[in-house]
C-alpha cells in the first residue's frame, strides 16, 4: 500500500530539487555570462579612454566622399570660408583665387588686387579668408594688407612691422601670430592688433622640451563657433586651446604617447643658426578645427589597425574641444592614389586636398 | 500519451542541439576563414579595442568546443549551460554595443553580417531561449530516467 506512494513522493521531492538546481545553475550561467562582457566592456573602455593606451576607435563609414575635381596644380590650400562657398589659394599664386561652392564643387576663379600693382609677392605669401575680409599675410617681408570679399582689393589696413612665421587673423584687425621672440630667441605665440602696443607676445603658451624653436612648432588653428585657438604641437602628443587674448583654458593630449619630443637640433656657425640634426619625429602632421571638434591629421599607427591601412590612407583623430576629450577617428583613403596633403573642416563638409586634386567628404558622426 | 510526449521532447532537443552545432561550427569557420578580417572587426569594436587580440582565437574554439560537446549525449547537458552562457555573453555584447557604445560597427562573418544588430539581437535572444529550452528538457529527461530506474530498483529492495 505504501509502495505507490513511495516512488511518487520520491520522484516529486526530486523533480522539485533537480529544478531548483536547474533553475540555479540556469540564472548563475546567465548573471556570470553578463557581469563577464559587463567587466570586458569596462576594463575595454577603460583602457582606451584614460590611460591612451593608443587605441583609436573606429566607427563605420564617418567620412563619405561626395565629389572630386581637378584643380591641375598641387599647390592650392583652403583659405577659409563663407557660407556654402569655400576659398582656394595657391601657394605659388598668392594673388589667384578660386571660389568654389559647397557641395556642388562649382568654381569662379577670382584675380585679387593690390593697392600697389607692382608689388612682388615673396612665395610664402598666405591668403586667408574671414568674412567679410581676406587677408594677404608675409611674415618675411613683413606685409599685412586686407581686402573686402567681392571687391578684391587688398590694402594695407594696420601696423604691420611685427616678423612672424605663421599668423591666423580673428578679428578684423587682430592676428594670431607665431614669432620669434627678440628676447628669449625662442618661438612664441602673440596677438598682433592695430592698436598701441601692436604686438604682444605670450611666451608661456608654448612650453619647452629641447631647443624652444623646433620642439614647439604646430599647427596655430582659430575656432569661429567657440572663438578659441587651438595650437597643436607637431611633435608631441599635445593640443593647447586659449581664448582670444592667448589665456590658456586648458592643454590636452592627443591619444598617442610621444609625449617628449624627438628630434635633435645642432647648431651651425657659431651657435647662431639652428637646424634639426635628425629626421623629426612627427605626431600630428596637420590639423583644422569647426564647430565643437579639432581634427588632427595623425603620423602614428595605433595597435587596433592594420599596416596595410595604415600605409595608404591618412588617418584623422577627432576630439571634442567642449568635452575635453578624444571622440573617434576615421581614415582618408587615397584618391587617385595620392595620399591627402592637406585639408579643411567647415561644418559637416570635409575638404582635402589630393596632389591636385580637391575631394570633398561630408562626415556622418553622432557629433556634428 | 507519456511515450508520444516523451518521444516529442526527445526530438525537440535533438533539434536543439542540432541548430546549436550548425550556429557554432558555421560562426565558428567563418570567423576563422576570415581571420584578419575578424581580427580588424574586434580590434575597432568599440568595447573591445584594447582585448581583442586574445578574443580572436578563444571565441571560435569556445564554439567548437561546444559543438563537439552537443555531439556527445553525455556531454550535453553541460554542452547546453555552455552555449546558454556564450549566447547570453553574445546577446550581452550586443545590447552594451547598441545602448552604451558611442557608435555601432559593422562586423559579424556569412550570413550574419547581413543582420542589423536589432535584427541580430531577436535572433541572439531566440537562442538564449531555445538553449533554455534545452536545459529544463534534458535535465527533466535525466531525472525521468533516474526515477525510471528508482521505479524498478525499489521491489528489488523489498
Amino acid at each position: 500500500m505504501m509502495l505507490p506512494g513511495i516512488p511518487n513522493n520520491s520522484s516529486l521531492t526530486i523533480t522539485n530539487f533537480t529544478m531548483k538546481t536547474t533553475v540555479l545553475k540556469i540564472s548563475s550561467c546567465f548573471i556570470l555570462s553578463i557581469l563577464v562582457v559587463a567587466g570586458l566592456f569596462a576594463w575595454s573602455r577603460q583602457k582606451t579612454r584614460k590611460d591612451n593606451g593608443f587605441y583609436r576607435l573606429l566607427p563605420p563609414h564617418p567620412a563619405i566622399k561626395l565629389k572630386a575635381m581637378d584643380l591641375e596644380y598641387n599647390s592650392y590650400y583652403v583659405t577659409g570660408t563663407d557660407k556654402e562657398v569655400v576659398y582656394l589659394s595657391n601657394y605659388t599664386a598668392p594673388l589667384h583665387l578660386v571660389k568654389v561652392s559647397l557641395p556642388d564643387l562649382d568654381t569662379t576663379q577670382i584675380q585679387l588686387r593690390v593697392d600697389t600693382p607692382d608689388m612682388r609677392f615673396r612665395k610664402n605669401t598666405e591668403v586667408a579668408v574671414r568674412p567679410p575680409y581676406f587677408y594677404l599675410m608675409d611674415g618675411v617681408t613683413p606685409m599685412l594688407k586686407r581686402g573686402k570679399l567681392g571687391e578684391w582689393t587688398a590694402r594695407d589696413f594696420m601696423y604691420n612691422e611685427a616678423y612672424f612665421s605663421t599668423a591666423v587673423p580673428f578679428g578684423s584687425a587682430s592676428l594670431f601670430i607665431d614669432a620669434l621672440s627678440n628676447k628669449t630667441k625662442e618661438r612664441s605665440l602673440g596677438i598682433e592688433t592695430d592698436t598701441e602696443s601692436h604686438v604682444r607676445l605670450v611666451p608661456e603658451v608654448l612650453e619647452k622640451q629641447l631647443d624652444g624653436i623646433f620642439c614647439t612648432n604646430g599647427k596655430m588653428l582659430y575656432n569661429r563657433e567657440l572663438h578659441q585657438m587651438v595650437y597643436v604641437y607637431y611633435y608631441r602628443n599635445q593640443y593647447i586651446v586659449t581664448d582670444t587674448t592667448l589665456a590658456v583654458q586648458y592643454r590636452a593630449h592627443t591619444i598617442d604617447t610621444i609625449s617628449r619630443v624627438r628630434i635633435k637640433t645642432g647648431t651651425i656657425n657659431d651657435g647662431k643658426t639652428k637646424k634639426l640634426a635628425s629626421p623629426p619625429y612627427v605626431v600630428n602632421n596637420n590639423g583644422a578645427t569647426s564647430g565643437n571638434f579639432l581634427y588632427v591629421q595623425s603620423n602614428l599607427m595605433a595597435k587596433n589597425e592594420k599596416p596595410e591601412d595604415f600605409e595608404h590612407k591618412t588617418v584623422i583623430d577627432v576630439y571634442d574641444l567642449v568635452r575635453q576629450s578624444y571622440a573617434f577617428s576615421f581614415y582618408l583613403p587615397p584618391y587617385r592614389e595620392q595620399r591627402v596633403s592637406r585639408f579643411y573642416v567647415t561644418g559637416e563638409y570635409l575638404l582635402a586636398i589630393h596632389g591636385q586634386h580637391l575631394v570633398l567628404y561630408r562626415l556622418y558622426n553622432e557629433f556634428t | 500519451m507519456k511515450t508520444y510526449t516523451i518521444r516529442y521532447k526527445k526530438l525537440l532537443v535533438e533539434i536543439i542541439c542540432l541548430l546549436f552545432i550548425l550556429l557554432f561550427v558555421y560562426a565558428a569557420c567563418t570567423k576563422l576563414m576570415e581571420y584578419d578580417k575578424f581580427q580588424v572587426q574586434l580590434g575597432q569594436s568599440p568595447i573591445l579595442t584594447s582585448i581583442g587580440s586574445w578574443l580572436v582565437w578563444t571565441v571560435p574554439a569556445a564554439e567548437l568546443v561546444i559543438a563537439g560537446m552537443l555531439v556527445v549525449s553525455r556531454l550535453r547537458l553541460m554542452a547546453l549551460y555552455a552555449a546558454f552562457s556564450l549566447m547570453t555573453m553574445f546577446t550581452a555584447y550586443i545590447f552594451i554595443i547598441l545602448t552604451y557604445s558611442p557608435f555601432v560597427p559593422c562586423s559579424c562573418g556569412g550570413i550574419l553580417e547581413k543582420m542589423g544588430w536589432e535584427e541580430h539581437l531577436v535572433f541572439n535572444s531566440v537562442f538564449v531561449l531555445l538553449a533554455l529550452t534545452g536545459i529544463l528538457l534534458l535535465s527533466r529527461k535525466q531525472h525521468d530516467d533516474v526515477t525510471r530506474h528508482s521505479q524498478q530498483f525499489i521491489p528489488h529492495h523489498n
